[in-house]
This record gives structure tokens, C-alpha cells and sequence, in this order.
């Protein structure tokens, strides 16, 4: 079992000539409760590769949510990661001692969350938890600037200096013309005006944190800057999360559902931002959504999670075009159309199962139309069905084109739509 | 300026508080069983010489005209006069001698109380189900259940017989003298008039007492503070501040204690209150004469304008208090405003 695992998660490269910067590898991470295990995350794979946007789908409770804060390390207690690589340039993450895994989190690796006003400290005001960014990463980068502004004070000062004397000694030799004079008196209050507040380690930080902020789309930044987390509303605070997240220029941005408690303009002009924002910093996004429709905006890549697994794994093209995986098929034509008037939306029978006894076999097999005989007994892997198009489902697996269709019975159907 | 509104506008709410309590206080006391009237009597008394007695009481008057006349004094600002505890003496004289000794227990109490409950709380929280969790809600849990009578006696047996070592009764060794009453605070007193000697007599005395609220106190300021402090741990914005690569020291301080404050106020709010209400056993224990130890007096003979007068004075207190803890919460939560 876990040879054949390895060979598989080993075939997941895409054929693309991007470079790969994360790469997850059989992905564990389990809760251990009082009524037993959850297997939230049950061997997850998949790689993100540089300025893409990689969309990670499923309904609630999934696991998706799970993945994202288990590559940053910020699963809570009881929950655990039991095994598995996330491997950032060369490095595995969940090998890191706690001092260097902090090192990574909100300066490599950034996260923003799908309800912005928790996410933002009530009693801190916006500028506090911007600046925190910059002085937990950039301390260094910040005294070198003040370092280079120090100097440049300096040589203001200097020159102002320069001009007065020259103007003292024209007092006695009379030497310079009337404008001359005045040019010189122009340039002194010129540089007055610009040598005015010293620079500080503090006012870079303000200059730094109000940059961020209008590069999201905040107007008035240096108003925002005081102001505290309610009292602004729910599409600023969420491009405040995301200047947050972007402030250190992250190899890669994870996206927790960042526009599902937003209203709908909001989400839109949410998700543009992070569009442009994505092409400005050549950043990599992990979307974490249950929106297909967010996915279709936005994403180059989609994995689609069922029940702790990745079930397919594709460009997103392709898998819109033409979906294989039985639960992915279900989730697209579940959406409604505007031209096919139906009285009933289509949906998928049953219901999420329960991730302490996930089924055996397929874990989709109690709720799949296509099931086969050998659904609920092998556990099907992603395997490679074409062109950068992964999927794990024993329809495409030749080892099993002629195992019989797995036979509805009655009752069980009407089970299962009760549900 | 809305602040100061606000404050005003509480004050006039709490006019209706202060009228239900004189009026309950007063049916209460005349429902008491016993008879005031024996307690301003020699051993042995004529018939003519109680109700002589009972007439200068004023209490052959009709109910509701001492009732009214009781109102009417009290907002006036005469509170009556005690017959007990120094008989004939205005109520107010005796609440001022006897206010700042339970003031002073009750200050260094709650400041020591805050400051360890408050760490405590933190730490346990910090190690949650670890070993300095187990040691510290095991310590509270023991402090909110021991009745502090018994820790008082215990006490004083320990180090004021055993090892012999502090004063175990009073709240000054006897025939030490007084400084010059200026500010009725005995401890701010001596140091006004420079006698230390006599400072560091009263500190002395009010170690065990001190010791002995504030345990009970810690315990019940630790408990919120580490519950409090594990419902901000599991907040949102907690995991944002981690997600930022912030040191879990950081989090714990600059992210998570402010938040985790404000309940705690609350409790040691109330703590305040209870200690300032006079903590009757503990006075009673170790003989302080304060305000706890006037009430009980003042209960079991039935002194009604004493009893009414202190009663209402602890009504004033938890309404000052609550009022202000309503304030602090505004400074705490910028999300609070009036």
C-alpha cells in the first residue's frame, strides 16, 4: 500500500515550464477527540508551482481549510500532523525546528482568513498590527533604510549649512548677484522643507505600513492607520488582512475562503484585487474556496477535495471542460444555469460522511451514481489520466475496466435521498 | 465629554437603587427579631425608665412616619445615631473610624490579589493541562473552597503562637499609641507625621489579615483569568498573529492578555466591592474593628441606624465601583463607547 502511494504521489508533476515552489506529500493530519480519531486530512498531495494560482475545492468540513493551516504549521490541539512533507525550496517545513518555522510564516509563507473582522485584533489599532509585520520580518531592512536616510538627513544639513556661509561671506566681499542670492535663499528653504522631521526608525516603519495600505486599495491610509478593526467595514478589513499578508512580498499567499462572509460586489472587487496583486508581486495563491465560481474567476489549477482526499487534480480549463471524477461532476452540474429552467436543482445524494469511520474503499461510494463493485473494498489513488489531469477514481483505472457496476438497491437508494 | 455624560447619567440611575435599599433595609431591620431598646438600658430597668427609653428612640412614632423622617435625615446627610458601639455617637463618626481600616485590608488585598491572580492565571492558561496548570487551578480550587475563618485561625496559630512571629489579633500592639487623625487612613497618617515605628506596627498587624483575603481572592481571579485567557487563545485573531510568525511569548502579551483582561476586571471589580463591604469573618477573626465587625454588632443588637447606615454605605460602594468598572472597560475595549 504505502510503495504504491509513494509511486503515485511521485508521478504528480504537471507538464508545465513553471518552476514548483511548494510541493505537499501524502499530507496527515488528524484530530484526536473524545469520540474518536478525525481524519480531517488523509493523505493530501499536490504541488504549487510559481505564480499560479492553485484552487483547493470541496464543501464543509473537507479538510480543505485543514490543509492550508497544516503546511503553516497552525493546526490547534487536539489536532496533530501525523506524517507527510511540505516541501518549500528544498526545505521541509514539518521537519523545522518552532524558532525557524516562525521565520517562514507571514514573511514566505502568508495566510489570510475568510472572516476579516475576527481575523484582526479588536483592540489593536490597524496601524499596530500592519507595522507588527514589517518589525517581526524587515527589522533589518528597515535600520539599513534608515541607515541610508540618516545620510542623505545628513548631507541636507550639510549643504544648508554650505549655503549660509556662503552667504555670510557675501555680506562682507559682495561678491554675488541679486539672484543669485535668491537662488541660494530658495535652495536653503527647499532643503529646510524636506530636513524637517528627522527620519526614525518609527517613521519609516508609519511610511512603510502606509505604502501597504494604499497598494490595496485603501483610501486615506494614514487615516486607517488609527483606526481600530470595527470601524471599518468588512471589504477594508479584509484588504487590510491582505496588506498584511503581502507586506514582506511572500513566495506564496494562502487564501482561507477570503470572500465567503463578504457581500457580493465585495467579493468581487476582493478577488480583482488579489488578481492584480498576484500578477504585481508574482506571488502564488492557494485559494481555499467552495465557490466553484470563485475558482473559474481566478485559479490557474484546481484541486477538488472530498472527505480528506484530493479526488481530481487539473488545470482548471480542463476540469470545467470536462469533469471525471463522479463527486466533481455532481458539483458542476449542481450549479445553476440561467438557461436551462428547472424546477430542481441538481444536487448529490446523501451526505458528507463522518471522518471518524470514513467509508472503506472510495470514500465517495455510498453517495456515487457510478459506483462500481470494487468501490467500497481498494481505495482508489490519484492517478494520471491524461495531460496534467489527475484523478482517483477506479472508472479510469484500467485494473478495473471490467469490474461489474455496482447494483442500486431500492431501498438503499431511497436512504440515501432522504438525506 | 461623552464619557463625562455617561457618568452623570449613571449617577441619576442609580438614584432608584439607593431609595429601594434604604426602604428594604429599613422594613428588614424593623422585622428583625429583638428589641433595640434593651440594648440603651442598665442590667436592671423599671417599666417607667423603658418606656422613657423607647420614646427618646423615637419609636412609639407610627411606622411610616419614622419611615419618612428616616428618608428625609439620610438625604440630609444625618444618618442617625448609634446606641451601641459608642452610644450616642452620629453613625457617621463611627463609619468614619472604622471605614479606613477595612479600606486598607481591602486595598492591599486586591492589589496583591490582582497582580499574582492575574500572572497565575496566565501561566496556568499558558500550560493548560500541564503541570504548572494542574498546581495553580489546584491551589485555586482549594483557595475558593476553604472557609476563610479556618485559614484565619490557622494563621494565627502558625505565626502567632507557633513560630511566634507576627501579632495574631488587633490592628495595633496595645498602649503603642495614635498618630493625629488627618486623613482617618492610620497608615498615610503616621507617615505624615513621621512616626514609622507606628507604621510598621499597623503593617504588621495586617499581614495575616492581608494574607488571608487575598488568598481567597487569588483563587477566584486566576480561575477567570485562565478562562478567559483560553477563550482569547482560541479566537481568530490569535491565529492570525501566529500566522504573522509572531513569538508565542508576543502573542500571549501583546495579542492576547489585553483581551483577556476585561472579564477579569470584572471579577476583581466585584472582589473589590466584597472586600470593601467589610469581610466580616476575617475582621471578626482577627479583631480588627472594621466595618464588617460594626455590621455584626450593629445586627445582633439591633441597632437600626448603624444597620441602615452601613448597608447603605455598601450600596454606594458597589455602585461607585460598578460605574467604574464600566469606564475602564471603554479604556480596555475601543470597540465600548458611551
Amino acid at each position: 500500500m504505502e510503495d504504491i502511494e509513494s509511486r503515485n504521489i511521485a508521478n504528480l508533476e504537471m507538464e508545465t515550464d513553471k518552476k514548483k515552489i511548494l510541493e505537499v506529500k501524502n499530507l496527515k493530519t488528524y484530530f484526536y477527540t473524545e469520540e474518536g480519531v478525525v481524519k480531517a486530512v488523509d493523505g493530501v498531495s499536490f504541488n504549487m508551482y510559481e505564480d499560479e494560482v492553485l484552487g483547493l475545492v470541496g464543501e464543509t468540513g473537507c479538510g480543505k481549510s485543514v490543509t492550508a493551516l497544516s503546511i503553516l504549521q497552525l493546526v490547534r490541539a487536539p489536532g496533530e500532523i501525523e506524517e507527510g512533507e511540505v516541501i518549500f525550496k528544498n526545505v521541509d517545513l514539518l521537519t523545522l525546528k518552532k524558532k525557524k518555522m516562525r521565520d517562514y510564516r507571514g514573511k514566505d509563507i502568508t495566510m489570510i482568513f475568510q472572516d476579516p473582522l475576527n481575523s484582526l485584533n479588536p483592540v489593536m489599532t490597524v496601524g499596530t498590527q500592519v507595522k507588527e509585520v514589517f518589525e517581526l520580518h524587515q527589522r533589518e531592512e528597515i535600520y539599513e533604510l534608515l541607515d541610508q536616510k540618516m545620510l542623505e538627513w545628513k548631507n541636507k544639513q550639510n549643504r544648508i549649512k554650505e549655503l549660509e556661509k556662503k552667504l555670510e561671506d557675501n555680506e562682507t566681499n559682495q561678491r554675488l548677484t541679486k539672484e543669485e542670492i535668491s537662488d541660494i535663499k530658495n535652495e536653503i528653504e527647499k532643503l529646510e522643507e524636506e530636513t524637517r522631521d528627522r527620519p526614525t526608525y518609527r517613521s519609516i516603519l508609519r511610511e512603510k505600513s502606509r505604502k501597504i495600505l494604499e497598494e490595496v486599495g485603501i483610501p486615506d491610509p494614514e487615516e486607517i492607520l488609527e483606526r481600530y478593526p470595527h470601524e471599518l467595514s468588512g471589504g477594508m478589513r479584509q484588504r487590510v488582512m491582505i496588506s498584511m499578508a503581502l507586506s514582506c512580498n511572500p513566495s506564496i499567499l494562502i487564501a482561507d475562503e477570503p470572500t465567503t462572509a463578504l457581500d457580493v460586489t465585495i467579493q468581487a472587487q476582493i478577488l480583482d484585487l488579489m488578481k492584480d496583486l498576484k500578477n504585481e508581486y508574482k506571488t502564488s495563491v492557494l485559494m481555499i474556496t467552495h465557490d466553484l465560481g470563485v475558482i473559474a474567476e481566478i485559479c490557474d489549477r484546481v484541486a477538488v477535495m472530498y472527505s480528506g482526499n484530493i479526488v481530481e487534480y487539473a488545470t482548471a480549463t480542463n476540469l470545467f471542460k470536462n469533469p471525471r471524477h463522479p463527486y466533481t461532476k455532481g458539483l458542476i452540474s449542481a450549479i445553476p444555469t440561467l438557461d436551462k429552467k428547472k424546477k430542481e436543482l441538481d444536487t448529490i445524494r446523501g451526505s458528507v460522511p463522518n471522518l471518524i469511520y470514513p467509508p472503506e474503499g472510495c470514500r465517495f461510494h455510498p453517495r456515487c451514481d457510478y459506483r462500481l463493485e470494487v468501490c467500497d473494498k481498494v481505495r482508489p489513488l490519484l492517478t494520471q489520466i491524461g495531460e496534467s489531469y489527475f484523478v482517483a477514481c477506479h472508472l479510469f483505472d484500467p485494473q478495473y475496466k471490467d469490474s461489474p457496476k455496482y447494483e442500486w438497491g431500492k431501498e438503499e437508494l431511497e436512504r440515501t435521498r432522504k438525506i | 465629554m461623552s464619557m463625562i455624560k455617561y457618568i452623570f447619567r449613571r449617577i441619576l440611575a442609580a438614584l432608584p437603587v439607593l431609595f429601594g435599599v434604604l426602604t428594604l433595609t429599613f422594613i428588614l431591620s424593623r422585622l428583625m427579631p429583638g428589641d433595640p431598646v434593651l440594648a440603651t438600658l442598665p442590667e436592671r430597668f423599671t417599666t417607667e425608665q423603658y418606656l422613657a427609653a423607647r420614646e427618646a428612640l423615637g419609636l412609639n412614632e407610627p411606622l411610616l412616619n419614622q419611615y419618612f423622617d428616616y428618608l428625609s435625615r439620610v438625604f440630609t446627610g444625618d444618618w442617625g445615631q448609634t446606641y451601641t458601639i459608642a452610644k450616642g455617637r452620629p453613625v457617621w463618626d463611627i463609619i468614619w473610624l472604622r471605614f479606613p481600616r477595612t479600606f486598607d485590608i481591602a486595598i492591599f488585598s486586591i492589589i496583591i490579589a490582582s497582580i499574582i491572580g492575574l500572572k497565575t492565571g496566565v501561566i496556568a492558561a499558558k500550560h493548560r493541562n500541564k503541570f504548572r496548570d494542574t498546581f495553580f487551578r489546584g491551589l485555586a480550587l482549594i483557595g475558593v473552597s476553604i472557609p476563610v475563618f479556618w485559614l484565619g485561625l490557622i494563621l494565627q496559630f502558625l505565626f502567632g503562637y507557633y513560630f511566634d512571629i507576627l501579632p495574631a489579633v488587633g490592628y495595633k500592639t496595645s498602649g503603642i499609641g495614635d498618630p493625629p487623625v488627618i486623613t482617618y487612613l492610620r497608615l498615610i497618617d503616621c507617615f505624615i507625621s513621621g512616626q514609622w515605628y507606628l507604621a510598621l506596627d499597623y503593617l504588621e498587624h495586617l499581614i495575616l489579615p492581608i494574607f488571608c483575603l487575598s488568598f481567597i481572592t487569588i483563587a477566584s481571579i486566576t480561575r477567570q483569568a485562565r478562562s478567559s485567557m483560553l477563550e482569547v487563545l482560541e479566537q481568530d485573531y490569535i491565529r492570525t498573529a501566529r500566522a504573522k510568525g509572531a513569538k508565542e511569548k508576543d502573542v500571549i502579551n501583546t495579542h492576547a492578555r489585553k483581551n483577556a483582561l476585561i472579564p477579569s476586571v470584572t471579577i476583581i471589580g466585584l472582589n473589590f466591592g466584597g472586600l470593601l463591604a467589610g469581610a466580616i469573618l476575617t475582621e471578626t477573626t482577627f479583631n480588627l474593628h472594621g466595618l464588617g465587625d460594626a455590621l455584626l454588632v450593629a445586627i445582633r443588637y439591633t441597632d437600626y441606624w448603624l444597620l441602615n447606615g452601613i448597608v447603605f454605605l455598601i450600596t454606594i460602594i458597589f455602585i461607585l465601583i460598578n460605574l467604574m468598572l464600566d469606564v475602564l472597560y471603554a479604556f480596555l475595549d475601543p470597540r465600548i463607547r458611551y
